[in-house]
């Protein structure tokens, strides 16, 4: 298990806008490649880079950013696939213990951090954002200090949504815990009060005077923008307003009632959607004193 | 304050030393495993005077006198639960589930600013870090001193 399973080749900045020192700093590994496949790592790791530049803010950042790949070779192929799950049962030994079915739920996908963090603290110690790629053609993927995705389609959804938290400091946009309807009657209808999030995209104050993003809102759109008539359950209704209007929707945070999220959907509320325009406006704020004087 | 952590967003900011300090925890108990200085930009410390009763979670360093240099808001990194992605196509895409045993390892990044001799984790008590209403409290804290050298 774990580094016995293999090694680190190497790192190569894939990416340069400059001094390490100066710009924003995102590092990509990979779990489950051996030696001969760390030309498919390449082409799979320029895939998901492509993909986060494509992703606005990003799109208009992108000379703040470098980005560094750190190839390792593991002893096997893909990742950990337990039976438990439904899994294939293929236990391959890999050099950051990639497994499906953590918890016994066969998408979450996570790997050793610990060996992760002590090669990047190793190779690339001004990193701010970590991402490990596994070669598994499994759905599957987790996030924390480290965002962890498999290759099947889709799953780099993860890994932007787990960036948006691990960097930016969003919270959840999503008004349940473990579902709507799932959650035992009582536990998530209303937020109980405990002080403004401290996060950017969520907030208990929808007045329009004081709310925290409402430069972002225009003087036509309702403040709340939406209310939730039955807190005891996720609001059913469907966007009253475009989907680029910024208000105040009720429903986010874990909570039906009593927390406001800044547009109906976001990709922090569900994946496939855009970052909303306050978060994006967060991006900036953070990634702009990383940009070259010169684009300032 | 000093400049790696004041960029504004109006102009480029400039590079300082800053800690980079890994943590282990287990259940409820975090362990400062190690302190490696690097130079580069952090983003700014949000508002000294933010209220204490402020939702989420915070990183603070304070002096010998307890006095508050930095603030740092961020996502919990003790994952106390996770969040579990749906299949593409499903009704609902993410739910979160709590974690059969919290356990991993974490790295926080916070300027070396002149006097800082300890470093505090506050938030809501740790099964509840994800939930927003919980009170925050004083979760952990760390004599950066003794922080062993990487």
């Amino acid at each position: 298990m774990g580094t016995g399973d293999g090694h680190v080749i190497g790192m190569t900045k894939i990416l340069d806008h400059g001094d390490p020192a100066l710009r924003w700093n995102l590092v990509l590994l990979g779990d489950g490649y051996q030696a001969g496949q760390i030309a498919q790592f390449m082409s799979d790791v320029a895939n998901i880079v492509a993909k986060i530049q494509a992703e606005p803010p990003f799109d208009s950042l992108w000379n703040a950013i470098n980005v560094y790949r750190i190839d390792v070779a593991s002893s096997d192929s893909g990742a950990a696939d337990p039976t438990a799950c439904g899994g294939t049962g293929l236990a391959p030994h890999t050099y950051f213990d990639a497994s499906f079915c953590n918890n016994g739920i066969q998408r979450l996908l996570e790997v050793n951090d610990a060996t992760v963090h002590d090669v990047v603290n190793t190779w690339m110690p001004q990193a701010h954002m970590i991402m490990v790629l596994v070669n598994s053609q499994v759905y599957g993927g987790s996030g924390g200090s480290v965002a962890t995705v498999s290759l099947a389609p889709g799953a780099e959804e993860i890994a932007l949504h787990e960036m948006g938290h691990t960097a930016f400091t969003f919270a959840d946009e999503y008004e349940y815990y473990a579902g709507c309807g799932v959650d035992a009657p009582g536990t998530h209808d209303r937020y109980p009060g405990g002080g403004e999030p401290a996060q950017p995209n969520i907030t208990a104050n929808a007045n329009r005077a004081t709310n925290k993003w409402a430069s972002l809102v225009a003087a036509a759109t309702p403040m709340p923008t939406t209310r939730n008539a039955n807190c005891s359950v996720c609001d059913p209704q469907g966007n009253p307003f475009s989907a680029t209007t910024v208000g105040a929707y009720e429903g986010a945070g874990y909570y039906h009632c009593g927390l406001y999220r800044p547009q109906f959907d976001c990709r922090m509320r569900a994946l496939n959607n855009p970052y909303c325009a306050v978060c994006q406006s967060e991006i900036r704020k953070v990634i702009t004193p990383f940009l070259p004087a010169a684009i300032v | 304050m000093t400049d790696q952590s004041s960029g504004s967003g109006a102009e480029p900011a400039k590079p300082g030393p800053v800690m980079r300090l890994t943590f282990e925890y287990d259940g409820n108990d975090i362990r400062l495993i190690s302190r490696q200085q690097v130079q580069m930009i952090l983003p700014p410390s949000h508002p000294l005077d933010q209220p204490a009763e402020a939702g989420g979670f915070h990183v603070l360093v304070r002096n010998a006198q307890d006095q508050l240099l930095f603030r740092q808001a961020r996502t919990s990194p003790l994952k106390h639960d996770t969040e579990v992605f749906s299949a593409p196509g499903g009704d609902r895409t993410i739910e979160r589930v709590a974690a059969a045993r919290p356990k991993g390892t974490f790295v926080v990044l916070v300027p070396e600013l002149p006097g800082a001799k300890t470093l505090e984790f506050v938030g809501p008590q740790p099964r509840f870090t994800t939930l927003a209403a919980a009170r925050p409290q004083t979760i952990a804290r760390f004599d950066l001193d003794q922080a062993p050298r990487r």
